[in-house]
């Protein structure tokens, strides 16, 4: 994939609960290959903004587009099968299923589109060795036959984060990835996003956490009550005024 | 033949429990008014025989696709119900099908139906011949639970059940896989009831009331929802407990009821899911052999 293409464009981008305008007129766009962090104090409307791109919000208004295609307001299930992968801020495995066959779901999407094939084989050799690869990939593989429910925090973070990879996504997005994370788990995480992003991986993440975003992000993107204050690399996203302002009354509760 | 008859009986009981586990079990969407497909199948059956002359081996698959049918329609429907409430619609769809059998004049209303013994290649079918059939129909939808977990559609099923929104992000349509589930369940619930006319040769109204569901139900709790052997187990115990012990025959709704309230508090996995008393007990009695041969 060419550096720098715009994969996903944000035009515009509107979602009012009844008064309150959670995120209003956003625009926004991420490259291809890139890692682009969306900031912002509690209440910015990230998470809002997230899940519109995900499809499980329906934009008031805007335009949502995915290599040059409108997906605004399709729902989830469809938004994951043009390409867009995504984890929870509080994580959401398949608790009473093995690790192996919450990662094995996610083939589903190449291996059995419709219905009637949904009838066929899962766990054929090829599929479960494929499984294999991903759960090494975020180093978990040794739980592959323990419940996922019974995984700590971390793990079921990377469990997450493997399925979403298994999707083959053409963009990952991760929601507060690190929120409730120790700082071990935390150092552990950054060093997987790391290889993600080595392997070419293009990365959508919210995040609450500064320090995480600044050390992860190619490029930022800050909201603040609803809007863009914001944009740039890091180091100028730091220096922003706005930016500092907005999260000046944060500054204490922030380590 | 009395064995020949408690045979049958579990054989019908062990087709339903199964079948309300893909649904309940595996999909995760609460019913409790299983009963009512069962009867759709049944009367389908009996009208399709006795009224349009079909020969059964046409009118048991029928049978099937008519409360498949309907199950859909209630699919359809449930997907726009929140789990505890798709629970209370359920019991409505029992009363409101039991209502139709008892007071529709084209259903033999409060009469009833007698339904004709099926013939095939000149074999009336008497006890034994329903009793082979019933064991064909229980080793296939064996057969087919037993391939569920290690199918696409298990996992999806699974995903519904757990997580719709994490469901989603895997691009699975949860609304489709439980229109399916619904309708793979309610199907086999319909074939079950037309073996049942048949073999009765009558059938009526009550013979699907709401206690009839809460039986099937109480089946696959004490055995295990979501398992593949479980339902087996709880439609076996259930169905022979009245037989053997007689107080289980005359208090049959406490029981069901007790085994219920008993089973979701202690042990809601079932007897034979995971890590239920019966498979750490299981377990320990193994580990305990090996220990012997190890030292002796």
């Amino acid at each position: 994939m060419a550096e720098g293409k715009e994969l996903l464009k944000v035009v515009g981008l509107k979602k009012y609960f009844g008064g309150l305008k959670a995120v209003d007129g956003v625009d926004l766009s991420v490259l291809s290959g890139e890692t682009m962090g969306l900031i912002g104090p509690n209440g910015a409307g990230k998470t809002t903004f997230f899940n519109m791109v995900c499809g499980v919000y329906t934009p008031t208004e805007g335009k949502i587009l995915l290599d040059g295609q409108e997906i605004q307001g399709l729902p989830a299930h469809a938004v994951a099968r043009r390409g867009i992968a995504r984890t929870f801020q509080i994580t959401k495995v398949f608790k009473d299923m093995t690790v192996e066959d919450n990662l094995l779901a996610a083939f589903a999407l190449r291996r059995a589109p419709s219905l009637l094939s949904s009838l066929g084989r899962s766990h054929t050799r090829r599929n479960l060795e494929e499984v294999m690869e991903y759960l090494e990939r975020v180093d978990i593989a040794a739980f592959a036959k323990s419940k996922a429910g019974d995984l700590s925090l971390g793990y079921m973070r990377r469990l997450e984060i493997a399925r979403a990879l298994a999707l083959q996504p053409i963009l990952l997005m991760l929601d507060e990835p690190c929120a409730g994370l120790s700082k071990d788990a935390t150092r552990d995480f950054m060093e997987l996003v790391g290889k993600l992003q080595a392997a070419g991986t293009t990365i959508m993440l919210v995040e609450h956490n500064m320090a995480v975003a600044t050390a992860l992000c190619d490029r930022m993107t800050v909201l603040s009550y609803g809007v863009k204050i914001a944009e740039g690399t890091p180091q100028e996203v730091q220096s922003n005024q706005a930016v500092i302002d907005a999260y000046l009354g944060e500054a204490e509760e922030a380590e | 033949m009395y064995e020949q008859v408690i045979a049958i009986n579990v054989g019908l009981a062990m087709l339903l429990a199964m079948s309300l586990n893909i649904i309940t079990g595996f999909a995760g969407q609460p019913t409790l008014g299983h009963a009512a497909f069962y009867g759709i199948g049944a009367y389908t059956s009996a009208l399709l025989t006795a009224k349009a002359g079909w020969p059964f081996l046409l009118a048991l698959p029928a049978a099937g696709l008519m409360a498949a049918l309907v199950g859909v329609l209630l699919g359809l429907f449930s997907v726009r119900v929140r789990e505890d409430f798709l629970a209370v619609t359920t019991i409505g769809i029992n009363f409101v099908v039991v209502a139709v059998f008892q007071y529709v004049e084209f259903f033999g209303a409060s009469m009833g139906l007698s339904v004709p013994k099926p013939e095939l290649l000149g074999v009336r079918f008497g006890n034994l011949e329903i009793l082979l059939l019933l064991i064909v129909l229980n080793v296939l939808m064996y057969l087919f639970m037993r391939h569920l977990p290690k199918s696409w559609l298990g996992l999806a099923l699974g995903g519904v059940r757990n997580d719709e929104e994490a469901a989603a992000s895997l691009g699975v349509n949860s609304d489709h896989y439980k229109v399916f589930a619904f309708g793979i369940g309610t199907f086999f619930a319909g074939m079950t009831g037309s073996v049942y006319a048949h073999f009765m040769g009558f059938i009526s109204s009550t013979d699907f009331s709401f206690p009839v569901s809460i039986g099937v139900l109480s089946m696959a709790v004490l055995g295990g929802l979501g398992t593949v052997s479980g339902p087996l187990v709880g439609a076996i115990i259930l169905t022979l407990a009245p037989e053997v012990f007689r107080f289980v025959s005359d208090y049959r709704m406490l029981v069901y009821g007790g085994l219920l309230v008993l089973m979701m508090r202690f042990q809601p996995q079932g007897l034979v899911g995971d890590d239920s008393f019966l498979q750490r007990t299981w377990a320990n009695l193994r580990g305990r052999g090996r220990e012997g041969n190890r030292h002796g």
